[in-house]
């Protein structure tokens, strides 16, 4: 039995690449990830096979110059139905009885399918049109099987973990498939290695239709995915990593262009592919220890200082080799910012993480990664720009959220010295100053509860205030900032020191 | 249930084998631009041409850089054609800057041994001369007027190409 077998030796191959400590983990009861695992080592060799096949196609062969319009055109057409779909995609995935099993064989088989084709038009016009499709379902393929992993991990404390040891054997399958692509390139054309790739792909797609259904779970509400979801540690969390995937995208093609523009040779291409995986690759043994060391959000804004750091000294001095350690930067960056990006979601969204809503919002991170590409191919700047511009952005988005950690822990310190209801206050006042003005309702009137007796009658004026606060939490926003100021004096007035006013939010 | 399993994977491998098979026999992209063939005759000429010849290890192709003299670009339909015609004798790579095709710096020699062809302007249609210079190393650039015949279904070249003197990839140095 193949499957059986594929699952066993990828299983032996991936504990040898996990940490020690972690061998207490019962990944082996997870048989349904244990039958993942060989699906996507099969995808990694298979983009490894596409990635290379590339060194012989058009792209080298013609200007970029007349090359760019169309592919900001085929970037955007095949990027665009993404778009479209994204909120789609969860609902039509938890619809269909094995949803996941269903995306991710049209994806393998679709590859397949187009590996095959492209091999006849890598120095053809329609060769743009169908490696962007062959892209878009590696991000098909990606979001599914984000989604996918958590409703299989029969214990959610694995979660992140194991999405670690997946991450590895992706890239040490990847890595694998580079040896023999390269001599099968060498030997019989580029042509051949898209071929092997579509078979590789095929039988990917054929184990993929034996993946097992998820555990059966139960129904949550549409509403309590998106709250958790909107959480402000998600949220944070997501426009990180959000941030990193656009950066990736951007990258990419920066860098692609400007080789090219250089006429650097096609193996630097390569150089700067296995630069990536290496930081990837890498990324998932960081993140484990940094997340332990300084916690998850400032793990994130280390996952986004980085590669800022190293693009500021690629800007300074354009080179063969900053360029390859900016890939590595960032490779390392998107794997810390992903893997921490995991942990937060299933600490502070363990629902939504098995539900439909995660399904969309994998989605709109893969978008973008297509909305940097676009930036990258339309604007083409010069590489030295490039990295200046990934270093603005990536710092910024650093720098603002170093400023907040100071100001949340400006806040933590001072309220551990005050009572309850001055401590939901600070939060409550922290919410709203964020933007989360319901949020900070609710937490304002947990304030004012808190500091009236257990027992005592509820006075008129406790009464209404709870009717204002249940009116501004619910769906009038604007009469949020009146119920905090009554709460904020209702809490002063039943508390025997000064408070001081509420800043304005 | 197992019937089921059965059929999909039997639709999916002959799906795939079939589409192994297309991807096997077909053949590449014909060139029928008439820019293109232009470009395509003079491209073949200095191929042909003994005092132009690219020595290459036996499964080595020559490789043939090519830039426009102007005044526009050249348009990617013509390029793909022209790299799609010559995909077996010759490894052709349209440029936008020229250090993509030289070696370092600006003057000096072509990459990888090979050519430096600038190919100026055609006109939509009739007869014209297209312009042609060929560039090895700085010291050796040849520029040449083709007088092409474009009336006919293909073009031809109706006489061989005098000499003129190089303007385009000229360089300072």
């Amino acid at each position: 039995m193949i499957p059986a077998d594929a699952s066993r030796s990828s299983l032996h191959f991936l504990r040898r690449l996990t940490p020690a400590r972690f061998d207490d983990l019962p990944l082996l009861g997870d048989t349904g990830v244990t039958q993942l695992v060989p699906v996507q080592a099969l995808h990694s060799m298979g983009e490894t096979m596409f990635a290379v096949s590339l060194a012989g196609s058009l792209f080298f062969n013609v200007s970029l110059d007349a090359a760019r319009p169309r592919i900001v055109l085929y970037l955007a057409v095949t990027m665009a139905p993404f778009l479209v779909l994204a909120p789609l995609i969860g609902p039509f995935i938890d619809r269909i009885r094995g949803g996941h099993r269903i995306v991710l064989m049209a994806a393998l088989g679709g590859r397949a399918l187009f590996a095959l084709l492209l091999a006849t038009q890598l120095k053809g016009l329609l060769f743009y049109p169908q490696a962007f499709v062959i892209m878009v379902l590696a991000k098909m393929f990606a979001v599914s099987r984000n989604s996918l992993i958590p409703v299989l991990v029969e214990d959610r404390a694995h979660l992140v973990v194991v999405n670690a040891r997946i991450a590895r054997m992706a890239a040490a399958a990847g890595a694998v498939a580079a040896a023999p692509a390269v001599v099968v390139l060498n030997s019989a054309g580029p042509e051949w290695v898209l071929r092997l790739g579509a078979v590789i792909y095929g039988v990917g797609a054929l184990l993929a239709f034996r993946l097992p259904p998820p555990h059966p779970e139960q129904n949550v509400s549409p509403v309590v995915e998106q709250l958790e979801l909107s959480g402000p540690g998600v949220r944070s969390a997501t426009i990180a990593m959000g941030s990193l995937r656009a950066a990736i995208g951007f990258l990419i093609f920066h860098l692609g262009f400007e080789m090219k523009r250089t006429g650097e040779p096609a193996w630097m291409f390569g150089v700067l592919a296995v630069a990536m995986s290496l930081g990837g690759f890498a990324g998932t043994f960081v993140a484990h220890r940094l997340r332990r060391i300084v916690g998850e959000q400032l793990t994130l804004t280390a996952a986004l200082a980085t590669p800022a750091a190293v693009a500021i000294i690629t800007a300074l001095r354009f080179h063969r080799v900053t360029a390859v350690v900016l890939a590595f930067a960032i490779g390392l960056g998107g794997s810390v910012a992903r893997r921490t990006f995991d942990s937060v979601v299933q600490a502070e969204a363990p629902h939504a993480r098995r539900g439909k809503a995660f399904a969309g919002l994998e989605a709109r991170l893969e978008l973008g990664w297509a909305a940097g590409a676009l930036l990258a191919v339309g604007v083409s700047a010069p590489g030295w720009a490039g990295a200046a511009a990934l270093a603005v952005a990536l710092g910024g988005i650093s720098m603002a959220r170093m400023i907040q950690h100071r100001r949340a822990n400006l806040i933590e310190s001072t309220a551990t010295e005050s009572t309850l209801a001055l401590r939901l206050l600070e939060t409550a006042e922290a919410l709203a100053a964020r933007g989360d003005r319901q949020q900070a309702v609710v937490v304002a009137m947990a304030a004012a509860d808190v500091v009236v007796p257990a027992g005592s009658a509820v006075t008129p004026e406790l009464a209404n205030l709870r009717e204002l606060g249940r009116v501004a939490a619910t769906d009038h926003d604007e009469h949020a900032d009146e119920a905090l100021r009554l709460v904020h004096q209702f809490v002063a007035d039943s508390y025997p020191s000064p408070i001081a006013e509420p800043r304005a939010s | 249930m197992l019937k089921r399993v059965r059929s999909v994977h039997t639709v999916l491998a002959i799906t795939l084998c079939a589409a192994l098979v297309v991807s096997c026999g077909s053949d590449p992209d014909e060139a029928v631009n008439p820019v293109a063939e232009t470009y395509i005759l003079v491209i073949d000429w200095v191929l042909a041409e003994p005092q132009f010849a690219i020595e290459v290890e036996p499964d080595e192709l020559p490789v043939v850089f090519v830039e426009s003299l102007g005044p526009a670009d050249i348009e990617l339909v013509v390029q793909v054609a022209v790299v799609g015609h010559f995909i077996d004798t010759a490894d052709i790579h349209f440029i936008d800057s020229r250090i993509e095709a030289l070696e370092e710096i600006e003057g000096a020699p072509v990459r990888d041994g090979g050519l430096l062809v600038g190919l100026g302007g055609v006109a939509v249609d009739g007869s014209a001369d297209v312009r042609g210079e060929i560039y090895r190393t700085p010291e050796s650039i040849v520029g040449y007027h083709f007088p092409i015949d474009r009336t006919g279904r293909k073009p031809v070249m109706t006489q061989p190409p005098t000499q003129v003197e190089p303007e385009g990839l000229v360089t300072d140095q």
